[in-house]
């Protein structure tokens, strides 16, 4: 199949998604859009997760760090002067942050950024740092952020957070950036650079014996996986009006983890399709939290029930799915052409 | 500071010192042996302090013997853990085994909230340990005195059974050489399992201590004491047991002192620990006391 | 027996060729186990060296130095008049410096192809941005590694299993996949670490053959370390024999087969492939 004609068959999947947004925008049940936009925003973390996790095979436990930095970083710039005065009650923000209030989309460029540059901190060390040490070093990374978020009362207004944030967060918003995510994950992955990752993922010491700069790349994943993770967090944070330090913890990456491993490691089509599921499977399984009228008899809901089977995926995932779902299968146009051409045979 | 405060803080880090240690300890065993960071750890100090406490309050079991059932259940519990998450994964990449430990870890702080619930429940403290000693003008805790004096007993025990019995050598020879140790015959799954049931029981008897400073014992208890115990483990040099051990010591000494001497900054205690883990590891990759293991091109 | 001379690429003289890599006094130590002492090497352009010894002579531990796979503890390296002593190992790879592996080094999860155009990497024009947005700077490179990967890959007679995944090869072609992989850095200098390993007589002619031609077509300078006699013995101008560690002799292949202190050395590991 030729390029263009690939080119075409995207851009015209992409104006089918946003004629499906405008729609849904329109006339869809609030609650599942809110599902919808959890999942393309978990498509964002899984996508930017694998870039580092999967494609570089650098086990990064830092995610939700870096989404704190971005969620507080956009928070900061997207509020208004009003709605910070109100919740810096206990201590006044820092001037210039008071007074700045800047566009939506810039905001969580912004953050973004501050991501991105975390990211590099956090990469430049990780070149000395082997396999299971860099997992430690990354989590220490992440908790080091929400340590110092608890503390920093003027800035973050530490542990009672920032509630109130104004919902600029819709599909628009969350399916845009998961496209941007995508093309722009998959065009490194498919290109030199991704074949340089790859290498660092299956042989370190054979890649820099053919020239490449471990410490470059592996920087550049994190950067890059930084980058995306500060976005998602800014459009989380106006999705769920209010953000704290603790939100961004260990355990939240975890769900992340989850979804790239049920995806397959490395495997962009498996983190999209299992990133939206999740949000789904999220939302569906509160029932079992929730009491139950079955022939009369009120079960009771059991908390924490939904995190438990999550537990059990997961670990079920690791022992029996290594390759996730969907192993090394991604989804390409020419492979839908075929599964359509192999259909219309049998026919 | 007058010189009572200042030993009753001294008493207080020593002994909080000591629980680090142990746990830290228990993870450096395990890394050692296996070569896996065992982030299930923690979570497993989590269920040995539940053991203790439902065995308990449901059997009415007098205290020690709660504690010793505690200690087993665990031990058992570790075995369990590596036989069903770690002994598949043995022959595959390490990052599998990572993995699959962070799960675990995630399965059994979901387990006790569906299981045990998430209120917070009361651990027996029994009343020799209530007590608060006096000694002229210093108050300490008799929990931190026991804690130093059994700590110091089963770091004893344990060096006596790695330096004194068979299977003790057959970790330590594992720990060198995975490979060659089974050539000698050495049966490794035995030993695997041994090691896991030592470590975990390490944390059981780190969980005693901790539970009779903080009674108050709930589902995700094991996350603070596994991670100091993990950053301890992994600046001491995460194969070496004394390094896990003084540098868990360090770490208890530091937890406790640093919001005594410096009461402004105790709100980023938090962020200078974990940052003094990252540049240890920057500088010093294989920890203070660790091995340098390079790779053979 | 089949050995070309390769013209001297100098401007200056034409008999005169240029030092490509030079080591002095290089010892390498590992805690008190001495692997490489006192190594010493002037290596002209073009030439073909040999590096034998016994197992754990230090041969491959040489190789390391090279390309800084760990540092020397003492001594001096040149490349093309460039010190490299101190050079991290993808710097080196740059410069002009490649080599292969005893354990044969292939990237498991990629394909025959990816992994040869993986090497191209290094040498990579475009920046992260150009190739993202596929701007015609990057389409023209990645068209070139396309055409020059189908050339390397012809070059040592596996372009027919271009899309197999490269840990499925036989054991021979996995050696060659790794030569041509190598030679995708585009280099001066080759390091071949035992590229016979496991080869039967017939592939080991084959090899005689590819090194010799890649030589000519490339204009490489190479040194082989190798266990199978009828590598070295054949192609090899020149070889350097290593005992311990220990430069113990160095000749031409004759002068090598007639040394007493070569025979003491191999006699004890039992050699039959001389």
């Amino acid at each position: 199949m030729k390029r263009t004609t690939r080119v075409m068959l995207s851009i015209l999947l992409i104006l089918v998604i946003y004629l499906f947004v405008f729609f849904a925008e329109k006339f869809m049940d609030p609650f599942i859009k809110r599902v919808l936009n959890t999942g393309f925003i978990y498509v964002i973390l899984a996508v930017s997760l694998n870039l580092i996790n999967g494609f570089t095979g650098q086990f990064s436990l830092g995610h939700a760090g870096f989404m704190a930095i971005g969620a507080y970083t956009s928070a900061l710039l997207y509020m208004s002067p009003e709605q910070k005065l109100s919740n810096f009650f206990m201590e006044p923000l820092i001037s210039p942050l008071d007074q700045i209030q800047i566009p939506f989309f810039w905001a969580i460029i912004v953050g973004g950024l501050m991501a991105a540059l975390a990211g590099f901190i956090v990469g430049a060390p990780c070149l000395r740092v082997k396999g299971d040490y860099l997992a430690i070093v990354t989590y220490g990374f992440s908790e080091i952020i929400r340590s110092l978020f608890n503390n920093l009362q003027n800035i973050t207004n530490g542990p009672l957070g920032l509630k109130g944030l104004p919902t600029h967060t819709n599909l628009w918003w969350t399916v845009s950036w998961a496209i941007i995510t995508v093309i722009v994950i998959k065009r490194i992955v498919d290109s030199s650079y991704g074949r340089a990752l790859k290498a660092i993922r299956d042989d370190e010491i054979a890649a820099e014996n053919l020239g490449i700069n471990l410490f470059k790349h592996k920087v550049l994943a994190f950067v890059v996986g930084a980058f995306f993770a500060g976005v998602a967090g800014g459009l989380l944070g106006s999705l769920l009006m209010t953000i704290d330090p603790n939100s961004f913890s260990i355990l939240f990456t975890y769900q992340i983890i989850t979804i790239i491993l049920l995806g397959g490691l490395g495997n962009i089509t498996g983190s999209v399709i299992v990133g939206i599921g999740f949000a789904f499977l999220m939302e569906g399984l509160r029932f079992v939290e929730m009491p139950m009228k079955i022939f009369g008899i009120t079960i009771p809901g059991i908390l924490g029930m939904r995190m438990l089977i999550f537990s059990i995926l997961l670990m079920v995932t690791i022992l029996f799915f290594r390759q996730g779902l969907f192993g090394h299968r991604e989804f390409s146009w020419e492979g839908l052409a075929k599964l359509l051409s192999k259909r219309k045979v049998s026919e | 500071m007058d010189i009572s405060l200042f030993m009753q803080h001294m008493v207080n880090a020593i002994s909080l010192g000591f629980v680090f240690g142990l746990v830290a300890v228990g993870y450096a065993l395990v890394y050692g042996v296996v070569k896996l960071v065992n982030f299930a750890h923690g979570d497993v100090f989590m269920m040995a302090a539940y053991f203790m406490f439902y065995t308990s309050l449901i059997f009415g079991a007098p205290w020690l013997s709660a504690v010793i059932i505690g200690i087993v259940l665990t031990s058992l519990l570790g075995v369990g853990i590596e036989k069903v998450a770690y002994k598949p994964l043995r022959k595959y990449p390490r990052i599998n085994s990572l993995v699959s430990s962070i799960g675990m870890s995630f399965l059994l702080q979901n387990f006790a909230v569906v299981v045990f619930g998430g209120i917070q429940r009361s651990f027996p403290v029994p009343e020799p340990m209530k007590k608060t000693l006096v000694l002229g003008e210093v108050r300490v805790q008799a929990v931190s005195i026991y804690t130093i004096i059994f700590s110091v007993v089963v770091v004893l025990i344990l060096t006596f059974i790695l330096q004194k019995t068979k299977i003790g050598l057959a970790m330590r020879i594992l720990s060198r050489d995975f490979d060659t140790a089974r050539l000698m015959g050495i049966n490794v799954n035995r030993t695997i399992s041994f090691t896991f049931a030592l470590g975990s029981a390490l944390a059981a008897v780190s969980a005693v201590f901790w539970a009779l400073r903080y009674p108050q014992i709930f589902p995700f208890m094991g996350q603070y004491p596994g991670s100091r115990a993990f950053i301890a483990a992994v600046v001491g040099g995460i194969g070496s047991l004394k390094g896990a051990l003084i540098g868990g010591f360090v770490l208890g000494m530091l937890t406790v002192l640093l919001p005594a001497f410096f009461p402004e900054y105790s709100g980023y205690r938090e962020a200078f620990i974990f940052a003094l883990l990252v540049l240890v590891l920057i500088f010093k990759p294989n920890g203070l006391f660790g091995q340098e293991a390079g790779e053979k091109a | 027996m089949m050995l070309q001379l390769v013209e001297a690429e100098s401007s200056k003289k034409p008999s005169v060729k240029q030092t490509v890599l030079k080591m002095e006094h290089v010892t390498k130590r590992f805690g008190g186990l001495v692997a490489v002492s006192d190594f010493n090497l002037d290596l002209k352009e073009g030439e073909l060296l040999g590096l034998i010894g016994p197992n754990g002579a230090g041969k491959t531990t040489v190789f390391n130095l090279i390309t800084h796979v760990f540092p020397v503890s003492e001594g001096k390296m040149e490349f093309y008049g460039q010190d490299i002593t101190k050079l991290n190992t993808d710097k080196i790879i740059r410069l002009g410096i490649a080599r292969t592996f005893q354990n044969i080094r292939l990237f498991t999860n990629m394909t025959v192809k990816e992994n040869i155009m993986t090497a191209f990497h290094a040498h990579l024009k475009s920046d992260l941005f150009t190739s993202v947005m596929f701007l015609p700077k990057y389409q023209r490179e990645e068209e070139y590694i396309q055409n020059k990967t189908w050339e390397l890959m012809k070059e040592v007679g596996i372009e027919h299993l271009a899309d197999y995944k490269s840990s499925s090869l036989p054991y021979g072609l996995q050696r060659k996949l790794e030569i041509a992989r190598a030679l995708a850095t585009n280099p001066k200098l080759l390091l071949l670490d035992e590229p016979a390993a496991g080869m039967n007589p017939d592939e080991t002619l084959e090899l005689n053959q590819l090194i010799l031609r890649i030589r000519e077509k490339y204009k490489l300078t190479i040194i082989v370390i190798e266990h199978d006699m009828k590598v070295i013995m054949n192609i090899c101008e020149r070889i350097i024999v290593l005992d311990h560690g220990v430069t113990i002799a160095e000749g031409t292949p004759e002068e090598i087969q007639k040394n007493p202190l070569v025979i003491k050395a191999y006699l004890g590991a039992g050699d039959e492939d001389a």
